[in-house]
């Protein structure tokens, strides 16, 4: 789970993921640019106004009803550009790894002879390579 | 030569063939039946029929042509994927499946065409892989599945009756509580087809399919065929089952038209509209005017079909992004698109003398000339304000306005392919209906209507036209409507809850019940009355044999004497 | 090692001898015959385990005989038949016989023994060494109550006591016993189904210890290490226990079928249902031996040279034990 908690979060982040998070709210109830950022300064003017609050019973009483107030009043459809996750084309495009290649049948690997004659070249560079580099791989007893 | 263009030759040539041949048959007033028998069992003949009449030859060629361009405009849209070929055989299979659905007059062979609609359309709808895809077309897989399976019980029932031509026992339906079984199931299963109210959770989430799919399958053909269904069984429709069908198609087309008011998602609103539309068609199918609603069925593909291939075209230049939230001022950079867009969307509306118009006018005045009650009367025209509501908020929010995606992004109308598969379509869209009114009635409906009721579509749409742009219309410090309304808003937008009821509302129990039972009964009691249980009990018993067979040599031998002797005793 | 020549021979003759004479003196002097050259031929004097076996082996047969003799001399005597008390002595001479082959009840002796002879000596014993005391079982009166009480206690014996092996050469002691419940029960019935089975099960059981053999291994867990260069011989391997089990694409299957099928017809469902059911438990246990080898684990070690086997006639074994059954289906009706 990724979204399991793993350390504490300071009171600094929690407001700061809530004034975030308040405004991407925001961005999806407004959608004209000018009238979004009008709401965005007085989302603004709210967290300021309570910054000052040394108290932090206060604060942290104010930050449970401000994260409240934020899920109550989520969209239903919140925007979201479409390649991030949650959107719609979020994974879309399936790229097969490279070394699909390899695992080609013989007879289909003989419709592109040059590319896979051009391939095995540049496989045995890398080995090569990487041989002086790291040096010989040492043989495993299995 | 590509495949696109080899499949959309194909089909445009079949197309106008389809279309000639229908006209020859209306003009003759002529169908023909093909019969091939396969076999016979328990005089129960199993047959392959084939029927053509002008209705099915129209309907294919309408399929067809719009087929035809869809693939000739996906060769740019799917420009790059690696897949085309598999996206382009399994539109085929799709448009195959879909000739064998309406040609046939028979149960087995409608069957056919059914179960391939439902299959190749999961498989168009996983197209993209991701698990978006995923879910949508698992649930409409499983939901269309149910229409299968009613469809197929229909079948099982029908061998009462000796064949499954029911076009031959279309007058006798009503007559026996036997028959009227069938025409139950096969409503159910157009319903299914035709997302009807508990069915139509489906209908947006198909929208993760790509475009041209969504322009063919999910707007013209697919969903069009539980209504070529009811057309074809209309007959046989007790007055029963018509008001429950008006009913339904009413809700339906109320609830779609006001759930497309409260979506951002360009592909899904669309797809709303078609909803809403399709529950016109089935209502009016209910009032008893096949016809009509066999009109409707064939303007919609029309303009619903360009319709989704102009959104598709600004999917496609705002790299897909569907929000239409992101856009905005299309119409300086997308001139030609936003045209076809445009008139599409007043054809949806009704505007007078384009396609939309001779049906959906046609409809609203029959319905205002026949005998009914309010609550009828007030939805019908109330959905249709709220078509023309959503169209403009639709147009508000995608041609005028700024434009709200990145910064920097190039967007023309440079794609030509795209350009010109519309173009096939934006003739037809524009006088498809009246040409289609020429032809389907040589004597034109007699309509008698006080003004107040004659003018009263064009009242509702001027008013739905206003609401549209008034409700999406933002100022600087305005107090948001839905927003207030919060709860309401999440209703109407989630389609009255239908995607939950219809997900969680069925799966919640017989899951939990069966993770109950998995850990009881599974890894529980029948392991330990079964299989694991007997396995300690034989192999403990097997230990301690083996501890008596540790016992000296002696002591078996002294047990074999003893039974001889005890042998020789009982003599 | 040359005498092994004289004594295999007089073992066949012993053995010839019990199964073709007309007298029951004749038969027991064929048995002891037997008997007499097995024991030379089990001992081995590098080991002692073997003349432990051979010893063990002596005393249980030797007792065996006597009780044969006893039974015979008693039956021919007249009052045995004046007093109708022939049934009783028939009950102990098939106790001998079933003593002699290794049945349940009776069966102590038989593990234990092969658990000291190498290989050859255990083909020997698995196979040949049923031959006469099943012959004799089928020239005696037999009173089925005691046939099916030892048939009972062969199938549950062999299906439990073979759980918890590894010993490969005590398996096939259980799995012997367990083939001899079956063909106790076909020996009931029909004489001719009887042939079959023992001629079908000696084909199967002489192939897997033929490979036992050529492999060299004893134990379950050796297989691990000596199938692995062999992968062919290993499926064979596999296979064949699936036919000694009586999986019905297999040859197995065929005798099962046949004395299955002379059970039910015999209306003896329920003695059929209980020896399927518990031969089960033995193919539990070759199915154990099969997939672990075939998918669980594999060793492979350094210092290990695979022993050479000439694989040619194992593979033709192979073919008649695991492909023959619809040849053998066919051949039925010529007899």
């Amino acid at each position: 789970m990724a979204n399991l908690p793993t350390g504490l979060i300071s009171h600094t982040r929690r407001v700061q993921s809530l004034y975030k998070k308040a405004l991407r709210c925001l961005e999806s109830w407004y959608d004209r640019r000018e009238v979004y950022r009008y709401h965005a300064i007085l989302m603004r003017k709210r967290f300021d106004e309570n910054k000052d609050i040394r108290d932090l019973r206060i604060a942290k009483d104010l930050i449970a009803q401000g994260e409240e107030e934020v899920f109550q009043s989520n969209h239903w459809h919140p925007r979201k550009f479409p390649e991030s996750p949650g959107g719609v084309a979020y994974e879309r495009v399936v790229t097969p790894p490279d070394w699909m290649v390899d695992h080609w049948h013989p007879l289909e690997k003989a419709q592109y002879p040059t590319y896979f004659a051009k391939r095995e070249e540049l496989k045995k560079q890398f080995i090569e390579e990487w041989t002086k580099k790291y040096g010989k791989p040492s043989p495993i007893a299995h | 030569m590509s495949i696109c263009l080899i499949y959309f030759v194909t089909f445009l040539f079949f197309s106008v063939l389809s279309f000639l041949l229908s006209l020859n048959f209306m003009i003759l007033d002529y169908s023909l039946m093909l019969e091939y028998e396969m076999l016979s069992i328990n005089s129960c003949s199993i047959i392959m029929t084939i029927l053509l009449d002008w209705m099915s030859l129209l309907f294919m060629s309408f399929v067809l042509f719009i087929s035809s361009m869809v693939i000739y405009y996906s060769e740019e849209y799917m420009e790059g994927d690696i897949y085309l070929h598999r996206f382009i055989m399994l539109v085929s299979m799709f448009v195959l499946s879909m000739m064998l659905l309406i040609i046939s007059p028979n149960l087995i062979s409608i069957l056919l065409g059914w179960d391939g609609l439902g299959l190749v359309s999961y498989c168009l709808v996983i197209y993209y892989q991701n698990i978006k895809s995923y879910n949508a077309g698992m649930i409409t897989a499983l939901t269309n599945r149910i229409g299968d399976v009613a469809l197929l019980m229909a079948i099982a029932w029908m061998m009462n009756f000796g064949g499954f031509n029911y076009i031959f026992y279309i007058d006798v339906y009503k007559n026996s509580m036997e028959m009227y079984i069938i025409i139950l199931l096969i409503m159910l299963a157009a319903m299914t087809k035709s997302a009807q109210i508990p069915f139509s959770s489906w209908l947006p989430a198909a929208m993760a399919a790509p475009t041209p799919v969504s322009s063919l399958v999910h707007s013209s053909t697919l969903v069009t065929a539980g209504v070529y269904l009811l057309i074809r069984f209309n007959f046989a429709l007790t007055s029963n089952l018509m008001l429950i069908l008006l009913f339904i198609g009413t809700m339906t087309m109320f609830m779609a038209g006001m759930g497309a008011n409260f979506e951002f998602d360009l592909k899904k609103i669309i797809a709303l509209s078609t909803l809403s539309q399709l529950g016109l068609m089935i209502s009016i199918l209910a009032l008893g005017e096949y016809q009509l609603a066999f009109f409707h069925l064939l303007t919609h593909a029309l303009f619903k079909a360009l319709l989704f291939m102009c959104a598709g075209c600004m999917i496609h230049s705002l790299s897909n992004c569907q929000d239409i939230r992101y856009m905005g001022g299309l119409i300086k950079v997308m001139p030609l698109t936003c045209t076809y867009f445009m008139i599409s969307n007043l054809a949806l509306c009704g505007l007078p003398f384009l396609s939309g118009f001779y049906s959906k006018d046609l409809i609203l005045e029959v319905l205002s000339m026949s005998y009914l009650n309010i609550y009828i009367y007030v939805i019908f025209f109330f959905s249709t304000g709220l078509t023309v509501c959503y169209t403009f908020r639709l147009i508000y929010y995608v041609l005028v306005g700024n434009f709200c995606f990145y910064s920097l992004s190039k967007i023309n109308d440079n794609s030509k392919i795209m350009l010109q598969g519309m173009s096939g379509l934006i003739f037809l869209v524009i006088v498809g209906g009246s040409m289609l009114m020429w032809l389907m009635f040589p004597t034109p409906y007699f309509i008698c209507l006080p003004f107040t009721m004659k003018i009263m579509a064009l009242i509702v749409s001027f008013f739905g036209a206003w609401f549209g742009f008034e409700l999406s219309k933002f100022t600087l410090n305005d107090s948001l409507k839905s927003f207030y309304l919060l709860n309401s808003s999440l209703f109407f937008s989630s389609m009255w809850n239908m995607p939950y009821i219809s997900t969680f509302g069925l799966n919640y129990y017989p899951i939990k019940l069966g993770s109950k039972l998995y850990k009881t009964i599974d890894q529980g009691w029948s392991e330990y009355y079964g299989s694991q249980n007997l396995y300690s009990k034989i192999s403990n018993t097997s230990v301690f044999l083996q501890f008596m067979f540790n016992n000296n040599y002696k002591i078996f031998m002294l047990l074999i004497m003893m039974w001889v002797i005890f042998m020789i005793l009982y003599i | 090692m040359y005498y092994k020549l004289l004594f295999f021979n007089s073992l066949m003759i012993g053995t010839l001898i019990a199964i073709s004479s007309y007298s029951w003196m004749g038969m027991w002097m064929g048995l002891e015959i037997n008997l007499l050259s097995m024991i030379p031929l089990i001992s081995d004097n590098k080991n002692m385990m073997a003349s432990e076996a051979a010893l063990k082996y002596f005393i249980i047969q030797t007792m065996a005989s006597t009780l044969l003799l006893f039974s015979i001399i008693m039956m021919s005597m007249k009052f045995m038949y004046q007093m109708n008390l022939i049934t009783y002595f028939n009950l102990i001479f098939n106790t001998s016989l079933f003593i002699k082959m290794g049945a349940a009840p009776f069966h102590f002796w038989f593990p234990e023994m092969m658990e000291g002879l190498n290989w050859l000596n255990a083909i020997i014993m698995l196979t040949w060494q049923k031959l006469s005391p099943m012959v004799l079982l089928t020239y005696s009166n037999t009173t089925s109550m005691y046939l099916i009480l030892t048939i009972m206690f062969s199938m549950m014996i062999s299906g439990i006591m073979g759980l918890n092996q590894t010993s490969l050469r005590k398996i096939m002691a259980y799995s012997s016993i367990n083939h001899i419940g079956w063909m106790i029960s076909s020996i009931m019935l029909i004489e001719i189904v009887w042939f079959y089975y023992f001629i079908i099960y000696c084909i199967i059981t002489i192939n897997i210890s033929i490979m036992f053999m050529k492999l060299n291994v004893f134990h379950i867990n050796q297989l691990y290490i000596s199938m692995n260069y062999h992968i062919l011989l290993k499926l064979f391997f596999a296979l064949n226990f699936m036919s000694l089990g009586g999986l019905p694409p297999f040859l197995g299957f065929f005798p099962k079928w046949l004395t299955i099928q002379t059970l039910i017809q015999s209306n003896m469902y329920s003695i059929a249902f209980i020896m399927i059911l518990m031969t089960l438990m033995t193919l539990f246990f070759y199915l154990r031996i099969t997939f672990s080898i075939l998918l669980l684990s594999k060793a492979v070690l350094t210092f290990y040279t695979q022993p050479k086997i000439n694989t040619n006639y194992i593979m033709a074994f192979n073919f008649i034990t695991l492909l023959s059954l619809i040849f053998v289906t066919l051949m039925f009706n010529f007899l």
